[in-house]
């Protein structure tokens, strides 16, 4: 719900709120103030007739008319005053009409007399009736009002927020990389406007540095590597080495092979995070692939692994070529890592759906926890359990969706590369 | 053959150096850009080993001014940093070899060997190791003038050990150089093993002599005595 409707809806309660109340406020007021009036005239009209019947020497039942009525009442009663309004049947118009009466008992020497004047309220009813329509065309004004005023405050004075939003909307560190100030003349736009400018600027430096710093930590860990590993070699050239000297060199060089291969899927992965691949090209799955299976050719055959290749479709991509060469390295790689000998992998590409599956052994982790970083498996220990969580972050990166299934010794990855640059053949 | 090697870490450049020398060749070196630059217009050099990130300046710079002045040398980058631009960059730049830290110096021997044998205009490029003779070119290999059929990775194992003859060279480089960096396969020696075995078989068949030595616990060395 826009913020603008949402509080044109708190503001159009109240209003009802109020003039519901204000309403019959209003309406019992005026009642009060017109019944206060007719009270006064009836009251006036029998003091008159009290004072001319006090020069009557014998009491009839005089100035009797539709509206005063003069009755002998018995010696009990008592001498009061007493406004009420009640509806009297009209037959000449055949309906009720309301009357304001006046009941007042009157003392005459020793005899009591009841007198009721009456007035018709037919002027003022319709004096309080028409008071209705107006508070309700009021209302309708006042809604239509608001609304026409909120439309416009929303197209007008909102423009330069919406424009702000449209603009982070579409923010990106590869194209836009900080968002200017710009002037309106609200305020609190312009300072909105003034700490996204300064949000922007900062994520932007903190982006290039994060980016040098990839760049220099994997010159400053290469280097040393490149030392150790350099003496290594000269070292082995030496005459004076023994045998178990030799057997104790041989660990070093695998170890920093495994160092260099860490440090470089960890680079991988923070430039995937910082969106440093950020050039595409057309990708044909099938030739790609192809092409990484000639060069595990061998691997597989030494493994005696059974590879079944299906081809059903054509799968074009836009991506980057080096990710994605990337992400089918390390799928083919780890079905032949976490293969059994003798064992088997099935590859189908068809529907935009790439999968691999390999029989293996049972997952030592739970399935959901496999694209986690350093998570592995005992069987192959040059692991550095990476592998995987490339492979969900370049999936991430394009949203790919990736599914594990497992039936029985089967394990099975399934990349769906449902973009919309997709096409079939 | 001289090379000028433009390296700012000391003891990169010692090992370097140390190794390279012993294949017989002249090494200079230069410690930041200044100092290349000066080399480079005053001496003539067969090759040059250019680290990208060096103290004053961009390695890719400086391939670009030894290109301007036409010099005949050929250019190895070796670089910390393995980012396609830089490779495509060096590469476009004229450059003839992209090694990424950590390599192997058996590895840098071979390539720094395969630019000076491409670069020689004049006359045979074979590679001659005794009985052993290979065009490198067609990929041929002869022992006593009888042609040895190797499979593509046999071909490459063999020139791989006769550049670096006389050497000790540990497993790990031998599978690097035929499986590329990104293998990582724990037991990928056992495939480099088994090419190993093939070729040498073929080698003695043909009439050679068996100049691989396995040297115990590391590797392998392939020597004439």
């Amino acid at each position: 719900m826009k913020l603008i409707v949402k509080s044109s809806i708190y503001y159009l309660i109240y209003t009802l709120f109020i003039f519901t109340i204000g309403t019959f406020l209003f309406y019992y007021l005026i009642r009060n103030v017109l019944f206060d009036g007719i009270d006064e005239a009836i009251h006036q009209e029998k003091t008159q007739l009290i004072e001319n019947l006090k020069y009557e020497k014998e009491f009839k039942e005089l100035h009797q008319s539709d509206n005063i009525v003069i009755t002998k009442v018995g010696p009990e009663s008592k001498v009061y005053d007493k406004y009420y309004t009640k509806a009297i049947y009209n037959s000449a118009i055949n309906e009720y009409v309301d009357y304001r009466e006046l009941k007042s008992v009157y003392k005459h020497g020793d005899e009591y007399f009841e007198i009721t004047i009456r007035q018709p309220l037919t002027e003022a009813e319709a004096h309080i009736n028409s008071i209705l329509p107006i508070e309700v065309s009021l209302f309708v004004g006042l809604i239509v009002g608001v609304l026409l005023i909120d439309r416009f405050i929303s197209n007008k004075i909102w423009k330069p927020f919406y424009d702000l939003l449209e603009r982070l909307k579409n923010y990106d560190l590869v194209n836009i990389k900080i968002i200017q100030y710009e002037k309106s003349n609200v305020d609190e736009f312009d300072e909105l406007s003034e700490i996204v400018e300064k949000m922007t600027k900062r994520i932007y430096k903190d982006f290039n540095s994060q980016k040098e710093f990839n760049e220099n930590s994997s010159h400053e860990l290469q280097t040393p590597l490149a030392i150790i590993r350099n003496k290594l070699e000269l070292l082995i050239q030496s005459k004076n080495l023994k045998d178990e000297d030799m057997v104790l060199i041989d660990p070093i060089f695998h170890t920093i092979k495994r160092l260099t291969q860490l440090n470089k899927s960890l680079i991988l992965l923070s430039k995937i995070e910082n969106n440093q691949y950020g050039e595409l090209s057309r990708i044909d799955l099938n030739v790609l692939l192809g092409n990484l299976l000639l060069g595990f050719e061998e691997l597989i055959n030494e493994k005696q692994i059974t590879l079944d290749v299906h081809f059903e479709d054509q799968i074009v991509i836009w991506a980057n070529q080096v990710l994605i060469e990337t992400l089918l390295f390390n799928l083919i790689s780890n079905s032949i890592k976490h293969n059994i000998p003798v064992g088997k992998i099935d590859i189908t590409l068809s529907h935009n759906t790439l999968e691999i599956s390999n029989t293996g052994e049972k997952l030592p982790i739970a399935a959901e926890r496999m694209f986690e970083r350093f998570l592995k498996s005992s069987t192959s220990e040059m692991s550095v359990g990476l592998g995987l969580s490339i492979v969900k972050k370049i999936c991430d990166l394009y949203d790919y969706k990736i599914n594990y299934s497992n039936q029985g010794s089967f394990h099975s990855l399934k990349v769906n590369f449902n973009n919309q640059n997709k096409s079939h053949a | 053959m001289k090379l000028l090697l433009i390296e700012d870490e000391k003891e990169l450049r010692q090992s370097i150096i140390s190794y390279l020398s012993q294949e017989g060749y002249l090494c200079e070196t230069a410690r930041n850009y200044s100092e290349a630059q000066e080399k480079i217009s005053a001496y003539d050099y067969d090759c040059f080993i250019v680290d990208l990130m060096m103290p004053g300046g961009n390695g890719l710079d400086l391939i670009q001014e030894i290109k301007s002045k036409n010099l005949k040398g050929g250019i190895i980058i070796i670089s910390a940093r393995n980012t396609l631009e830089d490779r495509i960059k060096g590469l476009d730049l004229g450059s003839d070899d992209y090694l990424t830290k950590p390599f192997h110096l058996s590895e840098l021997n071979a390539r720094l060997k395969s630019i000076i044998r491409r670069r020689q205009f004049d006359g045979n490029k074979d590679i001659v190791f005794n009985e052993i003779r290979i065009n490198p070119e067609n990929h041929d290999v002869f022992v006593n003038d009888t042609r040895v059929t190797l499979t593509g990775k046999e071909f490459d194992l063999l020139l791989f050990f006769i550049s670096n003859k006389g050497r000790v060279l540990p497993k790990d480089s031998i599978a690097e150089h035929i499986w590329g960096d990104h293998m990582d396969q724990s037991n990928s020696f056992d495939f480099i093993y088994t090419h190993i075995k093939n070729m040498r078989r073929k080698l003695i068949d043909a009439g050679a002599t068996d100049y691989l030595t396995t040297v115990y616990g590391i590797g392998y060395k392939f020597q004439s005595e």
